[in-house]
């Protein structure tokens, strides 16, 4: 791949634009994903009132994701990642409703938050860096003073938009809310900035932080099995599919710290993980289009759409032949190879999210038994989003670099590992669907409102008037009864939590 | 002050002409009688018009390193002095840009109000003053415009003649006097110890610098920064700015956001970099710390009191203080790049709050919205209004590509640069603190309703949308906040705000 370059001089301080070896792929899910969640918009929101506004922010966080995928340079990058959250606020605050409103505040706090973190570290690299340039700003922090704590800073700053415990709250308050075309892009386009970030800031190899690398490993596989096991008790399809995102992407990070921890494997690592984050991104944005199909269909399409979407579903979970099956080969054969002990240990967790993984996948899929046909059939949708199902999988095959193909000989092997934790993990479903409990989205949300709420408590004790109580709608929630179901209390709630923590803990 | 003076024939005169023709404004205003609105008006507009062109090339000359000097004695060998350098020229041009923008507004504003020949003329004694005090070349000729701007600005702070209004104009009156005081003190204490109070890049008091004095410069230094100091709002002299917003809309816009307070400002920088020299104030003398801590502790408690206020001119009072002390800030830290952070921050913050107090001025003129907790659903009934309040705001915050980013990614990196690791720490407290009482009127704009216990006072407004708000409110509204964005977006730009400072300190810092 050659590399291209444009340079505007009196754009920021000097922005650069261009694609290279790590960019291209993300570049490419961007131009694949897009059109796509236009096209479907495009019927979805044909009979709605606001639909210049939401279009019009559609194309604002194209736009902008577009160029952030293009940034060669380190303020383009944050201004154009700084654009695309914002613009995204329109996305989610679309339907105006109590919860819409809510989702947004927790959203915008996080991105807020998110950029409070990012802006030391690239402070202190740009310092040091002779351009803002990413291959001098990679060269300059492999030799900084503070190397791990601006890496760290990185690391977590890009990881609240990536959704890694306990800041993926805004995942599972966000995505339902949201229309379905807006929610595809969330899941599909907006998280992948964040491995977009590591691999534009980070030289893993020169770097030579392993300890961060074990954290993260460490958070990404508890982010993993926590979201999985949070997205069984979700009531909405959305927000658990939300909740595999968050999965997904606690997988994906996990990857990322042991491309810290691996060194002698990072190079074909790297290329296992940009792919993994490309059949995420792929499947992810049809399992959400597909959500709005669930209860638009006759008889016959509605059974042609159940079995590709359980094929979709079951390819998170990596089942034989799939693009998971594939994108996790990639990983587990690569990290056979490195040298390093520890990572078979690794190998081991990798592989036990599959279980995780379909037990999610097949609460999703029994949810979506519950719909009936209907009569008013959306065919136009059907027939995309069914195109899309034959083409997005071919589109894997032929841009995934044919040499990571050379590692995996799909064989009876292989068949029956996949199949045997696919099969584990439906176990691990009926296990769990017997515990007849729902847990409200964004799970420990709960926890920074209550932290509000004492703030705002104490402000008043004090006789300060602050402002933020539209910070938080604790309280107006459980008034309402719309963020506690009445059967529910925090009590259950906390044990459940324990529960499951502890149960957790012990694993590792 | 390097570059080629010159100081024959028409082009020495350019500076007096630039300060005197807003002077003269100022008594023709005053002739006009009071029915001639229109007239008014177009004189008013074609001066403002007049003086930028005037400004621009000057500034085409300066840029070729020619630099412009008029000057003729007062008394006992000490010059009344006017010398247009860069640094000049950068709140020069800002204040008369922006002075054309508020003439618009205030136009606009005072449709129907009486007493415009008042007000417009003291409008126009303000900016000869605001002018004056950028082309000023020694410090005596300084205080003579700047206390010539707090007698002009007061007549306009009690422009509406209420008693409480006039209680409060006295409070504002006490305040800039005795910093106007404090100031000439320290003027004379230079006088009387370097002879000479030119601004030379900080020879003068380079030459008479030993170690016996020491402690009398340290003393200067901070008596001229106590007398700038309040018009700059440094903690604790901040206490008038949030007082003075009992003037009308423009007046709280072009002076208590940009020209009174940038001149004080302005001041913080002439008196570091001409009067000290930034070897003398940074190496030799050590103030640098002691400044660098007093406007960080200015930034963070100027936020902090922001965030409890309910109406809605004084958070965005509050809100100035804080970040004129990010100029006061990036001076002190005395190193090249945190310098162009706190200069460029001179225009940035000017261009964003401006904005923010026209958007102010608009609800109160059209919705008569003055407290925050009214401000629900304005999104709706006032969207460009609204859009620009947000431009402003998330500029405030340091939301990219907005202005506001620039300055501070260049102060934090100045930060680094010169040693001063914790400002990273103030500039991100007062990031967060900024989103803190931004946000939340935001919030408040775009997705709460409007209020149940506001419809009556918005009932007879109903159809009262924003095509129908006053073209000359609007507009200037929209011109500000769009060059927030355009000075953000091309701040690289050779015509950019940024390239002209980096243009400025080439001198002082020989980069």
């Amino acid at each position: 791949m050659t590399q291209k370059e444009l340079m505007i001089d009196f754009f920021l301080f000097g922005a650069h634009f261009g694609v290279d070896q790590t960019t291209w792929p993300f570049l490419l899910l961007s131009l694949i994903i897009w059109p796509l969640v236009f096209l479907y918009g495009y019927f979805y929101h044909k009979n709605d009132a606001g639909k210049a506004r939401i279009f019009f922010f559609l194309s604002a966080t194209f736009l902008f994701n577009l160029l952030l995928v293009l940034s060669q340079d380190l303020i383009t990058f944050y201004v154009f990642f700084t654009l695309m959250n914002f613009s995204a606020i329109g996305l989610i605050i679309y339907r105006n409703t109590d919860q819409s409103k809510y989702a947004t505040k927790v959203y915008t706090a996080l991105v807020i938050l998110g950029e409070l973190i990012i802006l030391p570290a690239i402070w202190l690299i740009s310092v040091e860096s002779p351009t803002l340039l990413f291959s001098d700003i990679r060269a300059s922090l492999i030799v900084h003073e503070y190397k791990l704590f601006i890496s760290s800073l990185l690391f977590f700053g890009f990881a609240i938009k990536a959704g890694l415990f306990p800041l993926h709250v805004w995942l599972p308050l966000a995505h339902p809310v949201a229309p379905t075309p807006a929610s595809s892009v969330l899941s599909a386009i907006l998280v992948k900035a964040a491995p977009l970030a590591w691999l534009q800031f980070f030289d893993f190899y020169a770097l030579e932080l392993s300890i961060l690398g074990q954290v993260i490993i460490v958070m990404g596989l508890f982010s993993s099995f926590y979201a999985a096991v949070m997205g069984i008790f979700q009531s909405n399809i959305k927000s658990a599919l939300a909740y595999s995102t968050v999965s997904q992407m606690g997988l994906i990070i996990s990857i990322l710290g042991a491309m810290f921890v691996f060194i002698d494997i990072t190079d074909f690592l790297t290329f296992a993980f940009v792919a993994y984050v490309f059949h995420h991104g792929l499947i992810k944005s049809l399992l959400f289009l597909g959500d709005d199909l669930k209860d638009k269909l006759n008889p016959l399409g509605r059974r042609f759409f159940l079995l590709c979407y359980a094929f979709l579903l079951l390819s998170l979970s990596g089942v034989f032949l799939s693009t998971g099956y594939f994108a996790k080969g990639f990983i587990k054969v690569i990290i056979e190879l490195s040298l390093v002990e520890s990572s078979l240990n690794y190998l081991l967790y990798f592989s036990l999210t599959a279980v995780t993984t379909t037990a999610l996948v097949t609460s999703i899929f029994v949810k979506l038994l519950q719909y009936q046909n209907s009569k008013d059939v959306a065919v136009a949708r059907y027939w995309i989003w069914v195109f899309s199902f034959i083409l997005l999988p071919l589109i894997f095959w032929f841009c995934t670099p044919t040499k990571l193909f050379l590692f995996i000989q799909p064989g009876w092997t292989s068949f029956i590992e996949s199949s045997l934790f696919i099969a584990l993990g439906a176990v691990f479903y009926f296990v769990l669907s017997k515990v007849h409990r729902e847990i409200p989205r964004g799970d420990i949300v709960i926890l920074f409102d209550m932290m509000i709420h004492f703030l705002i408590d104490w402000a008043n004790r004090v006789k300060i008037n602050l402002d933020i109580k539209s910070l938080s709608h604790f309280y107006s929630y459980i008034e309402r009864g719309i963020y506690f179901r009445q059967s529910y209390s925090l009590h259950k709630y906390s044990i459940s939590m324990f529960i499951i923590v502890s149960v957790m803990i012990y694993l590792f | 002050m390097g570059g080629e003076v010159i100081s024959q024939l028409f082009f020495a005169y350019l500076p007096l002409i630039t300060v005197l023709s807003s002077a003269f404004i100022a008594v023709t205003m005053m002739l006009i009688p009071e029915s001639k609105s229109n007239i008014r008006s177009f004189i008013n507009l074609l001066a403002a018009v007049l003086k930028i062109s005037l400004l621009a090339i000057m500034s085409f000359y300066i840029y070729r390193g020619i630099h412009f000097s008029y000057s003729f004695e007062l008394f006992a060998g000490h010059h009344f002095l006017l010398v247009a350098d860069p640094l000049a020229m950068l709140f020069a041009i800002l204040s008369a840009v922006l002075w054309l923008v508020t003439t618009v507004y205030a136009l606009g504003y005072l449709n129907q109000n009486a007493d415009g020949r008042r007000f417009f003329s003291f409008f126009s004694l303000c900016v000869t003053a605001s002018i004056g005090v950028s082309f000023s070349g020694n410090l005596i000729t300084f205080l003579i415009f700047y206390e010539l701007l707090t007698l002009s600005t007061y007549p306009l702070v009690v422009h509406k003649g209420t008693d409480h209004v006039i209680k409060s104009g006295s409070l504002y009156l006490f305040y800039t006097l005795t910093g106007g005081v404090v100031l000439m003190i320290g003027t004379i204490f230079l006088a009387s110890i370097a002879g000479d109070t030119t601004f030379s890049g900080g020879v003068i008091l380079g030459d008479i610098y030993s170690y016996e004095n020491r402690s009398q410069l340290q003393l200067l230094f901070w008596l001229l920064i106590a007398g700038v100091g309040v018009k700059a709002a440094l903690f604790p002299f901040h206490a008038w700015l949030p007082i003075a917003m009992v003037a009308p809309a423009p007046v709280s816009a072009l002076l208590h956001a940009v020209a009174v307070v940038k001149a004080g400002a302005f001041g913080i920088v002439r008196i570091i970099y001409d009067i000290f020299g930034v070897e003398l104030f940074s190496d030799i003398l050590n103030l640098s710390l002691g400044l660098v801590l007093l406007s960080s502790f200015t930034i963070i408690y100027g936020s902090l009191l922001a965030l409890f206020q309910n109406d809605l001119k004084k958070r965005l009072a509050y809100s100035t203080v804080s970040q004129l002390s990010y100029i006061a800030l990036g001076v002190a830290m005395a190193g090249p790049i945190a310098s162009i952070g706190g200069l460029v921050h001179l225009v940035h913050q000017g261009l964003m709050k401006i904005t923010l107090f026209f958007c102010a001025g608009n609800y109160a003129q059209v919705l008569n919205v003055k407290k925050i907790n009214n401000m629900n659903g304005l999104g709706i009934l006032m969207p460009l209004t609204s859009i620009c309040f947000t431009v402003g705001a998330l500029g405030m915050i340091g939301i990219p590509p907005i202005a506001g980013f620039v300055s501070k990614w260049y102060l934090a990196i100045g930060a680094i640069d010169s040693g001063h690791i914790f400002v990273l720490g103030v500039l991100l407290m007062s990031s967060f603190l900024n989103a803190c009482y931004f946000l939340p009127i935001l919030y408040r704009i775009w997705f709460l309703p409007v209020d149940n216990l506001n419809a009556d006072s918005y009932r007879d407004k109903r159809d009262y949308t924003e095509v129908k708000t006053n073209r000359w409110l609007l507009l200037p509204t929209i011109t500000t906040a769009t060059f927030s964005i355009v000075t953000g977006v091309f701040a690289s730009y050779s015509l950019s705000p940024l390239s002209w400072v980096k243009f400025i300190l080439t001198e002082i810092y020989f980069l």
